[in-house]
C-alpha cells in the first residue's frame, strides 16, 4: 500500500560560495491513493524533495546518501533509460511557473503527441488528440485551445494543461511543486478543486509541495512539515491543524491569514537559516519560543507519538 | 595571480598575453630587426648596403665581419619581412585604435542622447542606424576608404563609421532598460537635471557593455584594416601593412616564396585572436550569465 | 495580426529601408570630405578635363539635385551609369556578374549553415562536458583569420595536392562552352544542368568548391557561435527541464525544444551574417578570381572607376534590404508569437 518510501535522504548543491545540504536526512512515506502536503518556506528543501525522487535535480547537485523506492524498486539504482520511460509515466511532475513549462514554439496538441510517442505509444495522431481533448475537458479548458500555442492560453489554462500532461499517461504519483503559487486565489482555488477530483476520480497519489497552510488543509489527507532540510513533524491532516505538536508548525498555523479572523497575524520571529551554515542541533532552534541548551547540542530526531512524528525535544 | 578557474579566465589570460607578446614586439621590435622596412638597402656602420630580394627565412648576410639575420626573409624588393612586420604592427594597430576611439565615442554619444530623449528623433536615428548596421561593414569601409583617400586617419575613419552602429545600438538600448529604473526616477524627483541624470547616473552603467564591446570592435578593425589594405584601399606603397603585405605575397607564394604571404597572415591571427580572445574573457567577467546555484 | 498581415507590413517597410539605404549610398559617396573624381583619376590630370568628368558624372549640379537624380536613376530608371573607360552600363555589368556571387553565397551558406548547426547540436547535447569549450575556441580562431587567409591557406595546401582548380568559375575551354549553352541563365549551375552537360557541371563543382569553402569556413565562425550561444540558452529554460520530467528523450529536447526555439536568434543573426556575406565575397572572389559582384568591386577600385564602385554598393543595399524582408518574414513561419 505504500508507494513511495524515502529513507534518510541527502541531497547537497555545489554553489560559488560553498557546498548547500538541501535535504539532510528525510523519510517519508507516500500510500497509494493518498494526498501527502509537504509544507515548508523557500529554503526548507521541499522542491528538492520533488526534484530529487523524479531524478532531475541539477547537474551541480547530487545525491549524497539514502534511498527512494517507488513501487518496490529502489529508483537510485535506475538506469538513465529506465528513468526517463518512469518520468511522465509512473511519476509525472508539475512545476509552478505555468509560463515556462511549456515548449513556446508547438502547438499544445503536439506536446500531447510527443508525450505519447517517446513514451513507445504507437496511437495514430488522431487518437491522441481525441484523449487530449477529453482530458482538457475534464481539466476545465476548452478543448479547442488544443490547437493554440501555449502563449495564447492564460496562466491558469498553461497549469491546467501541465497537469493534464502529467497524468495522460495515468502514473501512480504526481507531484506537485508550488503549482499554484503564480496564480491569482480564485484560479488557485479552483485548481484544488480539480486535484480534488482527480484524486476521486484516478485514484493517483498526489504529493503537494506548499508554502500555503490553507491548500494543505483542504486537500491532503496527511501533512508533512519540512524547515531548513529537515521534517519535523508528519501526520494526519486534520490531527496536525487541530494539535500540532512542532513549535514551527504552530507558528505557521498561526501566521496563516484567514477571511472573517480577527485574531492579528503573529509572524514567525527571524529568518529561515543560511543553509551554508545551519544552525546545529535543531535548526529552528535560533525562532523557537521553547528553546533550550539542549535544542543547540542534540539533533532532535522523528519520533513516534501515536500516528504522528515529531522532531522535538520537546514535543 | 591565482590559477584561472572559469574558461572566461583563461580565455582572458591568453588573450592577455597574446596581445601583450604582440604590443611589445610592435614597441620595441625595432631593436632586434634589422629594419629596412621600406627600402631594399640598410645602414651598417654608415655604409649602405643592398639587400637581396626574396631571401628565406633565417637567411644571414655577412658584410665586414657584421652579420645581419633576417629571422623571416626578405620580400620580392629586399625588404626585411620581420621588420615590415613590426612596422605593419604600428601601422594597424594605430589603425585599429583609431577607428575604435572615434566609433566608441561617436557611437556612445549619440546612443546616450538618442535613449534618453527618445520621440521622432530616436526614431528615426534608430532607423538610420539600423539601416547602416545591416550594411556590410567592409563595403562601408570601401565606399569611404575609396573617397577619403590614402593614409592612417583617413583610414581610421573608413573604419571607424562601420562601427558607429554597434555602439549605437549597445548603448541605446542599455539606456532605455535604465530609463525606467527607480533609482532614475529617485534622481529626477531629487531634482537633478537631465544632463546629469544622463552623464552621472546612466552612461556609468553603460559602462560594462562598452568595455566588453571594445576589445571585439579592436579585433573587427584590423580584419577590417586588413581586407581595406588587401583590396589596395587606404595605404600607398611603400609603407607597411600586413594586409597588403599578404596581397603581395599571394603571387609569390605559388612560386615557392612562401614567407611573404604567410607571415603577415600569421600576425593577423595572432593579433585578433589576442584581441577577441580577451574580449571574451572581459565579457564574461563582467557580465557574468551562468552562475551556478 | 495573422500572417498575412504581418508580411504585408513588410512589405511596406522594405522599400523605406530600401530609400535610406540608399541615400546612405548617396551620402557616403557624395558628401563626405575629398573630391571622387581628384582621388580616381589622379593628381595630375588637366583641371578642365576634371571638370568634364564631373560634369558627366552629375557632380556639379547642387548636391539636392544630385540626390534626387541618383534616387530617380536607381529607382525609376533603374540605371546606375556608365563604366568610365569602356561606357558600359554599369547595371548591365552587375547584371552578368550577379549570378556568380548568388552561386557562391548560398553554396558558402549551405557549408557554414552545416558546419555551425552541427557545432551547436552538439553543444547542446553535450553542453556539461568539453564540447562547448572547443565550440567557442573554434569559432574565436576561425573569426580571426581573415577570409583571404583561409584563401590562401586552402590554394596552396589544399587545392595544390589534390590538383583542384585554384581560380575562375570554369575551366577556360569550359567558358567559351558555357557560354553557347541552350539554357542561360548566367547560373552555371542551372545552365549546365539543364542543358545536360554533366562535364560543364562536374567542372564548374570542382571550381566552386575552394571559394565556398573558404567563405563557408569563415562565416561559420560567426555561425556556429551563434547556434551554440542560442541553444544553449535555449537549453537552459525551464521547459526543457518540465520536458525531461515527462521522460522526454535527451536528443529530442535538443531538437523540439533547444534548436527549435534557438532558430528564432539564429535566424537574426544569419540576416545579418549576409552582410558579413557580402562583404567577405568581395575578398573570396578577389582571392579566386571569382567572376561575381565582389570581383567587380575590387577591378572598379583598381581601375579607380567611381561608377562601377558606387553601382555595386547600391547593389549591395538593394540586396540587403531584400534579405531583411525575406528573414522578416521566415520570422513569422518561425516564432508563432509574431503571428499571433
Amino acid at each position: 500500500m505504500t508507494l513511495l518510501e524515502i529513507r534518510n535522504l541527502k541531497v547537497s548543491y555545489n554553489t560559488r560560495r560553498g557546498k548547500v545540504e538541501a535535504l539532510s536526512g528525510v523519510s517519508l512515506d507516500v500510500k497509494q491513493g493518498e494526498v501527502l502536503g509537504v509544507v515548508g518556506e523557500s529554503g526548507s528543501g521541499k522542491s528538492t524533495l520533488g526534484l530529487a525522487i523524479m531524478r532531475i535535480l541539477p547537474r551541480y547537485s547530487q545525491i549524497e546518501q539514502g534511498e527512494i523506492f517507488f513501487d518496490g524498486r529502489d529508483i537510485l539504482k535506475l538506469d538513465d533509460e529506465e528513468l526517463r520511460e518512469m518520468r511522465g509515466k509512473e511519476v509525472s511532475i508539475v512545476f509552478q511557473d505555468p509560463y515556462s513549462s511549456l515548449n513556446p514554439v508547438r502547438k499544445i496538441v503536439d506536446h500531447f503527441i510527443e508525450l505519447f510517442t517517446e513514451h513507445g505509444y504507437t496511437y495514430e495522431k488522431e487518437e491522441i488528440e481525441k484523449i487530449a481533448s477529453q482530458l482538457l475537458e475534464k481539466m476545465g479548458v476548452p478543448p479547442e485551445k488544443l490547437h493554440d500555442y501555449p502563449h495564447q492560453l492564460s496562466g491558469g489554462q498553461r497549469q491546467r494543461v501541465a497537469i493534464a500532461l502529467g497524468l495522460a499517461l495515468n502514473p501512480k504519483l504526481l507531484i506537485a511543486d508550488e503549482i499554484t503559487t503564480a496564480l491569482d486565489a480564485l484560479v488557485e482555488a479552483q485548481i484544488v478543486e480539480l486535484l480534488k477530483e482527480i484524486k476521486k476520480d484516478y485514484k493517483t497519489s498526489i504529493m503537494f509541495i506548499t508554502h500555503n497552510m490553507g491548500l494543505v488543509a483542504q486537500l491532503a489527507d496527511r501533512i508533512a512539515v519540512m524547515y531548513a532540510g529537515r521534517l519535523v513533524e508528519v501526520g494526519k491532516t486534520s490531527e496536525v491543524i487541530e494539535k500540532p505538536r512542532h513549535p514551527y508548525t504552530r507558528a505557521l498555523l498561526l501566521s496563516v491569514p484567514r477571511i472573517g479572523g480577527s485574531k492579528a497575524l503573529q509572524p514567525i520571529p527571524g529568518e529561515p537559516p543560511d543553509m551554508r551554515k545551519p544552525p546545529s542541533g535543531c535548526r529552528f532552534h535560533p525562532r523557537c519560543p521553547l528553546a533550550t541548551d539542549l535544542c543547540v547540542r542534540e539533533i532532535p530526531v522523528l519520533r513516534n507519538i501515536g500516528d504522528r512524528y515529531v522532531a522535538c525535544h520537546y514535543a | 595571480m591565482r590559477k584561472p578557474k572559469t574558461f572566461g579566465e583563461w580565455c582572458l589570460l591568453a588573450g592577455g598575453i597574446l596581445t601583450f607578446i604582440v604590443l611589445l614586439f610592435a614597441l620595441i621590435g625595432d631593436l632586434i630587426a634589422p629594419g629596412n622596412t621600406t627600402s631594399s638597402y640598410i645602414m651598417i656602420d654608415g655604409k649602405s648596403v643592398e639587400v637581396p630580394p626574396l631571401l628565406p627565412p633565417l637567411s644571414r648576410l655577412h658584410i665586414d665581419g657584421r652579420t645581419v639575420t633576417f629571422i623571416l626573409g626578405t620580400d620580392q624588393l629586399g625588404r626585411d619581412v620581420f621588420s615590415r612586420l613590426l612596422a605593419g604592427a604600428r601601422f594597424v594597430l594605430a589603425v585599429a585604435f583609431l577607428s575604435t576611439v572615434v566609433s566608441t565615442v561617436i557611437g556612445v554619444f549619440l546612443g546616450l542622447i538618442s535613449g534618453y530623449i527618445g520621440g521622432l528623433f530616436d526614431r528615426t536615428l534608430s532607423l538610420v542606424m539600423d539601416s547602416l548596421y545591416s550594411l556590410p561593414g567592409l563595403i562601408v569601409a570601401i565606399a569611404l576608404a575609396a573617397f577619403l583617400g590614402t593614409g592612417l586617419v583617413n583610414m581610421s575613419l573608413a573604419i571607424a563609421v562601420a562601427y558607429i552602429p554597434s555602439y549605437f545600438r549597445m548603448v541605446r538600448g542599455n539606456v532605455l532598460s535604465l530609463k525606467g529604473m527607480p533609482f532614475i526616477e529617485a534622481s529626477k524627483i531629487a531634482g537633478a537635471s537631465s544632463l546629469s541624470i544622463a552623464l552621472r547616473q546612466i552612461l556609468p552603467n553603460t559602462f560594462p557593455s562598452i568595455a566588453s564591446l571594445l576589445p571585439i570592435t579592436f579585433a573587427d578593425a584590423i580584419i577590417t584594416e586588413a581586407g581595406l589594405s588587401f583590396l589596395g584601399l587606404g595605404i600607398e606603397p611603400p609603407t607597411p601593412d600586413w594586409g597588403f603585405d599578404l596581397n603581395k605575397g599571394r603571387q609569390f607564394f605559388l612560386a615557392g616564396y612562401w614567407w611573404i604571404g604567410i607571415f603577415p597572415g600569421l600576425a593577423i591571427v595572432i593579433t585578433v585572436l589576442g584581441f577577441l580572445l580577451l574580449g571574451e574573457g572581459l565579457n564574461e567577467v563582467l557580465n557574468p550569465k551562468r552562475w551556478e546555484a | 495580426m495573422g500572417l498575412k498581415e504581418y508580411v504585408i507590413s513588410r512589405l511596406i517597410l522594405t522599400p523605406l529601408m530600401l530609400f535610406i539605404l540608399l541615400t546612405f549610398v548617396f551620402i557616403l559617396l557624395r558628401v563626405l570630405p575629398g573630391d571622387p573624381i581628384t582621388m580616381l583619376e589622379g593628381k595630375n590630370i588637366p583641371e578642365d578635363v576634371l571638370a568634364r568628368r564631373r560634369a558627366e558624372l552629375g557632380l556639379d549640379k547642387p548636391l539636392y539635385v544630385q540626390y534626387l537624380n541618383y534616387l530617380y536613376s536607381v529607382f525609376v530608371k533603374l540605371d546606375l551609369g556608365y563604366t568610365a573607360l569602356e561606357r558600359i552600363p554599369v547595371s548591365y555589368l552587375i547584371m552578368t556578374r550577379l549570378p556568380a556571387t548568388i552561386e557562391l553565397a548560398i553554396s558558402s551558406t549551405i557549408i557554414a549553415g552545416a558546419i555551425g548547426i552541427v557545432i551547436g547540436l552538439l553543444s547542446a547535447r553535450y553542453q556539461y562536458g568539453k564540447v562547448p569549450y572547443f565550440a567557442r575556441i573554434y569559432s574565436s580562431i576561425v573569426y580571426s583569420i581573415p577570409v583571404f587567409y583561409i584563401g590562401l591557406m586552402l590554394q596552396a595546401y589544399f587545392a595544390r595536392p589534390l590538383g583542384l582548380p585554384t581560380t575562375g568559375r570554369l575551366s577556360p575551354v569550359n567558358m567559351v562552352l558555357a557560354d553557347n549553352l541552350p539554357v542561360k541563365t548566367g547560373f552555371v549551375f542551372i545552365d549546365a544542368l539543364f542543358s545536360g552537360r554533366p562535364d560543364i557541371l562536374f567542372d564548374y563543382l570542382l571550381h566552386l568548391s575552394l571559394p565556398s569553402l573558404t567563405l563557408g569556413i569563415y562565416l561559420s565562425g560567426v555561425f556556429s557561435r551563434v547556434t551554440y550561444l542560442s541553444v544553449e540558452d535555449a537549453m537552459s529554460q525551464d521547459y526543457t527541464q518540465a520536458a525531461r520530467g515527462r521522460g522526454i528523450r535527451e536528443w529530442t529536447i535538443v531538437k523540439n525544444y533547444g534548436l527549435r526555439n534557438a532558430l528564432i536568434p539564429i535566424l537574426t543573426m544569419a540576416g545579418l551574417q549576409v552582410a558579413a556575406l557580402l562583404g567577405g565575397a568581395v575578398l573570396t572572389e578577389t582571392t579566386f578570381n571569382w567572376d561575381g559582384i565582389g570581383l567587380l568591386v575590387y577591378e572598379g577600385i583598381l581601375k579607380r572607376d567611381y561608377a562601377i564602385v558606387q553601382g555595386a554598393v547600391t547593389i549591395y543595399a538593394v540586396l540587403v534590404a531584400i534579405v531583411s524582408l525575406l528573414v522578416d518574414v521566415l520570422y513569422a513561419f518561425v516564432d508563432p508569437r509574431v503571428r499571433y
